[in-house]
Formats: structure tokens, C-alpha cells, sequence
């Protein structure tokens, strides 16, 4: 009836499944990570590595005053309180401990500098050194070999097996999957002795499951996830009787470039410079029409608003935060221009408008005037007035699922019919729908994706085994 | 067996690899009964039994085709192939899908043949050198009468050559392309794979974060001496995104595109190859050993039967002559029988190869003690011998003391139950 056994199984290999396993790892003797792609990592890998936490050490060295009820209320502000406010807490609170679990325990490398990205109150937010989010999977994966946590590659989850009491007791997986071939791969039964963890992100990628939950988001829409990122996983859970939360909370990236696919490098380029140091234009009027520091639905919602295009445009002085500025230049991304002038006659932007938008702007910035459009203006925000300049091109594509299935604060699934738990069933990560409500703010998803994968770790390994068979 | 023999079988199974070829090609969707028909599959399958074949005849048939001179001789056949199937409107992609597919079926056929492991594996080896060889000919081929049929791009503007990308997609390989800094600007699935990496991950990465130390030296070394067109193999160690390390074998070729120098990198896991080697290696050390191992063997039975002829004698001499004598001597019908019996064990024993000690003590013993020595033997206790004899506890232990005495055991912390336990009574 089984293949194989093992006390914990984990589904997915990124943030939350990895750091699920290394906890589970440490009070039993066999986990295993089913990944079904050919590489680990999953969106975790090729996010961008940045991490806010309440409360850091490098807050502390810049006397920046922050605490988890600040970061919570940001959260529920930019959730429009759709939030399962609970979890957020817990994400809130926990926040600095995670980021100091990667640095003094995996030994992951942060920048030396905090980010202020759009929608968070103050600057809390760490870049890995490497700004990838493969600066955290990498040394996790190096923990998981030491720990002898095999990570089992195209290995697909095709349904979730339970019990007579209706617990989960294993998953009914397809090895040597390829991707996308539903067809491909050999069924096998893999039990769990004592839980299994869901931990296989959101679903981005799956135009067809989007578009229902979200009509808008039609399949021409760019996507900034890894293939991966479709709803198989979410739909065996629901079949298990999980309860779905705001699955039609579908964020869209407003920092992705248009010249490249993918999240790419430019989306860095504008989280890091382009909004915080720079302005965001519509080439057709070159106005100013938001606050660039606004959450990501306020800014994709004005983006999209009466046929804009938008540009972001920043000096040589703010592009110094922009960690990913060579790589942007070299690929055509970024283009660089010595004056306004020359930026404007190559975007077609009608020139004096948008000179008077620069302008004003500056302004606004040296005498630390309010903005009308509410962007918070810094002490140390300088004007634009430091040729060359830079500019990328952008366009919104659908980044993340706040969306997902219902877990309790021990990250246990909760059973849609009966509001109680699904016995020995674990879920973490962008596959939890409700911390974030109606829009994530950036760099919030490390942090809940490490705090509840570690929850459910530890908890799916407490479980009391179930005997061998 | 031979590496002909082999060849030859692989060619006695020609049909089952055709059908297996051919299921995996519908498998991925790439069939096509004007070009995927088994003529065609049959002069090709010929070409690589060809150049096996060839590999053979090598005089250094274990080491690899050195120079290119060599290679090509071995792809040629294949590479006529190529030609042949693009004159007939076989795209590049589907050329390499094809030749990928076929050296992958006959080398699952090599690799099953367990009990030709070593030559199998030697031949794994040449296949893969050929298969090498023809790919990359067959890639610069193809590329080389590329630009009066596709447009010229630059690389490094987001979307790029059509062309490059069905190589870089289709090849069974690892395919990376570096540019002048280092940086890796493409790789095809199947690098992803063997570092651990999404694309997103791999493309812009320094190429030296994927290899230790000293390969990441090496290659810069060769990409800095190379000419343009120029081909080069290293094997060096690579990093998987664990940690790990694995060894790989480096193909590295220098094209010149838009004026700037890129690098094609096809890089193999070796893993599995190192393993072969490793187990080749061995097979031939344990051949080696066996043949020292038998040769001593052979040395010390000549000289355990020296011994033996010797030790007879002295046993002949030491103990059943006495025996006789003392048989000679008893004038107890029954007595004559036990001494009898120890003689006939005795000698029984003599050519069972001595598992059992003699013991020339054995035949001082009289009737009565030989008596008790069976029993102590068969594990009874004092008590039980006293019972089963009739003798009084007193006597018993002056039996017992005689036979320690005759058999030389006094002031010996030797118990008699153990001592007599491999003599044969
Ligand atoms: C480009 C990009 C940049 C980002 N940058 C940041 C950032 O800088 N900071 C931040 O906080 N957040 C960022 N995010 C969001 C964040 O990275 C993700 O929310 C987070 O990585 C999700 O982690 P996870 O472990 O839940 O899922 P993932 O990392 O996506 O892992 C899930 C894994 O499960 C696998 N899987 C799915 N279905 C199945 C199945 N049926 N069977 C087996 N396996 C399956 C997938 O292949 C995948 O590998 C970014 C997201 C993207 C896409």
C-alpha cells in the first residue's frame, strides 16, 4: 500500500519548506522535501532577498524606532485590515528572531544598509548580501544536506491521502515528474508518520486558476514567478478539505521592467532606487500621479488607471542604492542619459511638463515640503539634480498570491467544513492565504515564509508517531 | 567479453533499440514518419557502430581520441548524417533530439550489460567522446551557414538568436554562454539542472561561482589563451547549489559574435562517468590482486603438503604404532575394541585434514578412564558419571586425576571438558 515512510513529509523547497524541514529535522529522524521541478528553490531562489524585520540591529545602530506592533499595524494598513490579523501578529513579533536565526545559525550575509520600501513606516528592511534570495536558500539547502534531508527533485504532489479518522497520513506523489507533463512521472505512496507540510507557494504562473479567481487577470498579464507557481498543490488541499481564504487576492508587481521577462533585474533597480530616490511618470502628460513609496495595490491600481505608462526616473545620486544597476545597464534594462533633455526626446516625454514635474518635485524635497500625493519625504532624500540620469520602463505583472489555504497560529490547516484542524496537516509559506490581506507589502513574505515554515516544523515533528507498518 | 563482441551485440539488437528510440521520441512529441523512419535510423545507428568499431582499433584503444584529427575521423560518418539530414529539412534542434535520443538508448543497452561491466563501461566512455565530437561539429556546422538564413541580433538584448536558443534548449548538455566578463549571459535547461539553479539564478552569475578554486582558474586560463573557433576540454570540479561538488567535463569553444568574444561551455556531470572509471579501476586492481593472491596460495598448498607428508609420518611413527603395540598387548577382548576404535578415528582423521587433534596421551588411557573421558565429553556431571558407571564420587576423582596425569595436564589451568572437547575418543 506505501513505498516509503518517514516521519515528516514536506512539500515544496522554498523558504517555508526548508525551513520547516530543518526544524522538523532536529526532533525526529526522517524528513524528506518532494520538490517537483528539476531545480529546489521554487520563487524563494529568485526573490529578491529582502527581509524586513521589527526592531533589527541595524535599525538600532541607525536609531531608527521600530517595533512588531508598527510593522503589524503597516501590514494592516496595506491589507486593507483584510488581514487574519493573528497571523500577521506572529509574523510581526517574530520577525527579528527569523532574521537573526539566518544570520547566526545558517550563516546567511546581509548588506550593511537597510532599504525603505514603499509602504512600510520606517526603513526595516535587509538586503542579502547577494541581493538574491538565493543568498538564504543556498545556505539552507547546505544545512539540509548536512542534516541529511534528502531533497527529492521532480517529485510531484498529485493528492493527499487520509486516514480512516480523516487524518493525513501520506501523499500520493508522481516521480521523475517533468514539468509541466501531468502525465509524466511513476505514482508512488509516501507515508507520514507523524505530519505532512504543505509548503508549495502560490500560483501566479497558473493563468487559467488566476484568471477565475481574478478575471482581470487576463493570460497576457507577464508574471514575475518561476514556472512552477501553478495550483495543483492548492487544489489537492481543498480537496482535503482545507479552507480557502481571499484566493482572488492576486498582487501585480508596479517595479517590473518592460524590457526584460520575468521580475528580472530592473524590478530591483525600482524597489531600491527608482521609488524611493526617484519619481514615477506617465509618458504621456511626464506628471507625477502617486505617491512612489505607496503600497503595491495603490501603485498598480493608479498605474493602470486611464491607459498610463509609466517610467521611473532617478540621478546619479539615488541610483547608488540600485544593487542591480550594472547588470540593468548591460541588459538594456536601465538606460542611462546625461540631462532631462536627452531622457525625454528618447522616452517621448513631452519635455516641459517634464521639466516643471522635476522641478517641483525638487522643490518639494529641499524644503521638505508635504507631497500631495502623500509620498513620505525623508530628511536625507536628496532633489534630482545630479546628471546622468537613469530610467526604466514599466509594466505590472502579477507577483504573489496573499490568497490560500486557512492555517491557525501552530500552522495547522483548518478544515473548512468544521473550523477545527486537519489532523497531522501542516501548511507555511504563500500557500497560507490571509497574513497580508489585500496587499502584501514588500519584503513581509521572507519573514512569514520562515516564521510559519519553522512553526510548522516544529509542531509536525511533536506529532506522536504513528506505528511503523 | 571483447569490445567487438559487444559491438557486435549491440548491433544483434538493432531492432530493440530502434522501438525503444522510437518510443521515446513520440514520448516527446518528435515523430515525423519522413524522418523518423527506420532506414535513415538504420545508417545512423550504423555510423555510431562504426565509429565504436573504429575506437577499437586505436592502438591506445583505452585512452581518449587525443587530437581532433582523431575525433573527426570517428564522427565522420555521423557528421555526413547531419549533413545529410539538413539538406532534407531537419532543423538543428530536431537533429540533436534525434542523435541525443539515439546515443541515450544504446548507452542504457551498454550500461545493462552488467556482466560485461568493465568493457561496457570502456565503451560508454568512447560513445560519449563520439557523441561529444559530432555534436559540437555538427553545432558549428549548423551555426556556420546560420547568418545568410537568420537575421543578425545582438546577445545582449533581452530576446535572442532564434537559432542559439534551439541549440542552447535542445541539447541533452549543459550549455552555458559566458561573455567577456565572466558572466554567464544564457544556459539551457539542462545546466540549470546539473548546478541546482533556475535560469534566473545562472544568468548573470560569474561563471567562477560554479567551480572551485583551482577549476575556475584553469578555465579563465583557457578562455584568456583561446583563439577564436578554438575548442579545449578540462575536467574540473563544479559546486552544486548545496554545496556539494561534483567532477565535470568542460568543453570550452570561443565564437566571436558583434565583435565581442563569447564562450560556450558544454559541461557534463561526471559523476556517474568517475564512477565507471573508479569501478574500471577497480575491477582491474582486484584482477591484479586475485592473480598475487593465487600465486601465494599456490606457493603455501605446495608447502602444506610438504608438512602434511611429514606430519603423517611423525604421527605414524608417534602414535598408531604405539597403539598396535599396545593392542598387541591387551589381553581384554574389550579393551582391544576401545584402543581399536581410537586407532580407527585416529586414522580416519589423518586424512579428514585434522580438525581434530590426535593425541598420543589418548592411548595411555585405560578402559575405564577412556570411559570417563567420553562421558566428561559429552558434557555429564560428576554426579551423572558416578550414576551411569556405578563408581563411587572417590573413584571417579582418581580416574579423573590419572587422566590429567597421562594426559600431561597436571599444574595445567586446562579443564578436562574443554581439552577433551576436539579429541577424538
Ligand atoms: C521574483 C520574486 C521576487 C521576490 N522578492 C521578494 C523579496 O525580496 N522579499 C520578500 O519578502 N518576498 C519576495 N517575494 C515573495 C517570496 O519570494 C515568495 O512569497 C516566497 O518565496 C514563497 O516561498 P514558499 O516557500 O511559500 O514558496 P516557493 O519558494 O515558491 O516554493 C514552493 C515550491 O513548491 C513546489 N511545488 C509547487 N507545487 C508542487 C507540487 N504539486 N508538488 C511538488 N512541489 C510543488 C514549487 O515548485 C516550489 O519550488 C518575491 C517573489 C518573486 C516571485
Amino acid at each position: 500500500m506505501w513505498n516509503e515512510e518517514y516521519d515528516v513529509v514536506v512539500i515544496g523547497s522554498g523558504f517555508a519548506g526548508l525551513a520547516a524541514a530543518i526544524e522538523a529535522r532536529k526532533l525526529c529522524s526522517s524528513v524528506i522535501v518532494l520538490e517537483k521541478m528539476a531545480v529546489p528553490g521554487g520563487n524563494s531562489t529568485i526573490s529578491g532577498g529582502l527581509f524586513a524585520a521589527a526592531g533589527s540591529p541595524l535599525q538600532a545602530r541607525d536609531n531608527i524606532a521600530d517595533s512588531p506592533e508598527l510593522m503589524l499595524a503597516d501590514m494592516l494598513a496595506a491589507g486593507r485590515n483584510y488581514n487574519h490579523r493573528e497571523l500577521a501578529r506572529i509574523v510581526a513579533e517574530r520577525s527579528t528572531g527569523t532574521l537573526l536565526w539566518t544570520i547566526d545559525d545558517l550563516g546567511v550575509k546581509y548588506k550593511p544598509e537597510l532599504s525603505h520600501l514603499g509602504g512600510h513606516s520606517v526603513p526595516r528592511t535587509y538586503n542579502t548580501a547577494n541581493t538574491s534570495g538565493a543568498g538564504i536558500i543556498r545556505p539552507m539547502l547546505v544545512r539540509c544536506r548536512e542534516m541529511d534531508i534528502p531533497i527529492r527533485l521532480k517529485t510531484f504532489l498529485a493528492g493527499l491521502i487520509a486516514d480512516e479518522n480523516g487524518d493525513v497520513e501520506g501523499v500520493e506523489v508522481r516521480e521523475d515528474y517533468i514539468f509541466p507533463n501531468r502525465e509524466s512521472g511513476v505514482g508512488k505512496r509516501i507515508r507520514a508518520k507523524q505530519a505532512v507540510i504543505l509548503a508549495t507557494g502560490g500560483f501566479s504562473q497558473d493563468k487559467e486558476f488566476r484568471a477565475v479567481q481574478n478575471p482581470m487577470l487576463t493570460e497576457d498579464i507577464e508574471c514575475t514567478n518561476h514556472r512552477g507557481a501553478t495550483a495543483e498543490s492548492l487544489i489537492c488541499a481543498l480537496a482535503a478539505g482545507a479552507t480557502p481564504v481571499q484566493l482572488s487576492m492576486i498582487q501585480l508587481g508596479p517595479w517590473a521592467s518592460r524590457d526584460e521577462e520575468g521580475f528580472g533585474v530592473g524590478s530591483m533597480f525600482s524597489m531600491l532606487a527608482g521609488f524611493p530616490y526617484g519619481i514615477l511618470i506617465d509618458l504621456h502628460t511626464g506628471e507625477r500621479f502617486v505617491n512612489e513609496q505607496a503600497d503595491r495595490k495603490l501603485l498598480v491600481d493608479a498605474m493602470l488607471s486611464s491607459g498610463r505608462e509609466s517610467i521611473a526616473i532617478v540621478d546619479e545620486m539615488g541610483v547608488r542604492h540600485a544593487s542591480t544597476l550594472e547588470q540593468c545597464l548591460k541588459r538594456g534594462v536601465v538606460r542611462k542619459y546625461n540631462s532631462i533633455e536627452e531622457l525625454a526626446v528618447a522616452n517621448q516625454v513631452p519635455l516641459a511638463p517634464l521639466q516643471a514635474t522635476v522641478a517641483s518635485y525638487n522643490t518639494l524635497v529641499e524644503q521638505g515640503r508635504d507631497d500631495r500625493f502623500g509620498k513620505p519625504i525623508p530628511r536625507d532624500l536628496q532633489p534630482l539634480t545630479h546628471p546622468p540620469f537613469f530610467c526604466i520602463r514599466l509594466i505590472s505583472k502579477v507577483h504573489h498570491c496573499m490568497g490560500g489555504i486557512r492555517i491557525n497560529a501552530k500552522a495547522q490547516v483548518i478544515r473548512m467544513a468544521s473550523h477545527q484542524p486537519i489532523g497531522r496537516f501542516y501548511a507555511a509559506g504563500e500557500i497560507v492565504g490571509g497574513v497580508h490581506g489585500a496587499s502584501r507589502l514588500g519584503s513581509n513574505a521572507i519573514p512569514e515564509c520562515l516564521v510559519f515554515g519553522r512553526i510548522a516544523g516544529a509542531n509536525a515533528a511533536s506529532e506522536t508517531p504513528r506505528s511503523s507498518i | 567479453m571483447e569490445t567487438n563482441r559487444l559491438v557486435q551485440q549491440l548491433r544483434e539488437w538493432e531492432k530493440d533499440i530502434f522501438e525503444e528510440w522510437l518510443r521515446r521520441m513520440r514520448a516527446s512529441g518528435c515523430v515525423n514518419s519522413r524522418i523518423t523512419n527506420r532506414e535513415d535510423f538504420s545508417r545512423r545507428f550504423a555510423g555510431v557502430m562504426a565509429a565504436l568499431d573504429a575506437c577499437d582499433q586505436e592502438p591506445q584503444s583505452s585512452r581518449p581520441a587525443q587530437s581532433d584529427d582523431d575525433r573527426q575521423c570517428l564522427a565522420e560518418p555521423l557528421i555526413d548524417e547531419a549533413r545529410f539530414g539538413r539538406e532534407r529539412g531537419m532543423d538543428l534542434e530536431f537533429f540533436l533530439g534525434y542523435f541525443k535520443t539515439l546515443i541515450s538508448c544504446i548507452e542504457k543497452r551498454l550500461i545493462g550489460m552488467t556482466e560485461a561491466l568493465p568493457r561496457a563501461a570502456e565503451l560508454v566512455l568512447k560513445l560519449r567522446q563520439v557523441a561529444d565530437f559530432t555534436e559540437l561539429t555538427v553545432i558549428a556546422g549548423w551555426r556556420a551557414a546560420g547568418p545568410d538564413r537568420t537575421p543578425r541580433r545582438t546577445l545582449n538584448s533581452g530576446t535572442s538568436d532564434k537559432l542559439l536558443g534551439a541549440i542552447f534548449m535542445s541539447v541533452g548538455e549543459g550549455i552555458l554562454l559566458v561573455d567577456e566578463d565572466g558572466e554567464i549571459v544564457r544556459a539551457n535547461q539542462h545546466a540549470c539542472e546539473i548546478y541546482g539553479l533556475q535560469e534566473q539564478n545562472i544568468v548573470g552569475a560569474d561563471i567562477r561561482s560554479l567551480l572551485d578554486e583551482a577549476g575556475a582558474g584553469l578555465l579563465m586560463r583557457y578562455c584568456a589563451e583561446m583563439a577564436e573557433g578554438q575548442r579545449r576540454h578540462a575536467e574540473v570540479t563544479c559546486l552544486y547549489v548545496d554545496g556539494k561538488t561534483f567532477p565535470a567535463a568542460v568543453t570550452v569553444t570561443r565564437s566571436d559574435l558583434d565583435g565581442r568574444k563569447y564562450w560556450s561551455l558544454i559541461v557534463r556531470d561526471d559523476t556517474q562517468q568517475k564512477a565507471m572509471e573508479k569501478q574500471l579501476r577497480e575491477d582491474k586492481q582486484q584482477v591484479e590482486d586475485m592473480n598475487r593472491t593465487l600465486k601465494t596460495v599456490m606457493k603455501s598448498i605446495e608447502q602444506d603438503r610438504r608438512d602434511f607428508e611429514s606430519r603423517v609420518a611423525a604421527k605414524i611413527k608417534t602414535s598408531l604404532l604405539p597403539g598396535l603395540k599396545k593392542i598387541d598387548a591387551a589381553a581384554e577382548a574389550s579393551v582391544r575394541k576401545s584402543y581399536l576404535a581410537i586407532l580407527e578415528e585416529q586414522l580416519v582423521s589423518l586424512t579428514a585434514g585434522f580438525e581434530k587433534e590426535l593425541d598420543p596421551g589418548l592411548l595411555k588411557l585405560s578402559r575405564t578412564e577412556i570411559e570417563v573421558c567420553r562421558l566428561i565429553q559429552a558434557g555429564s556431571s560428576g554426579k551423572e558419571i558416578c550414576d551411569a558407571m556405578k563408581l563411587s564420587f572417590e573413584t571417579v576423582q582418581t580416574h579423573r586425576r590419572n587422566i590429567r596425569r597421562k594426559l600431561g595436564l597436571n599444574g595445567e589451568k586446562m579443564n578436562l571438558h574443554a581439552f577433551l572437547m576436539n579429541r577424538v575418543l
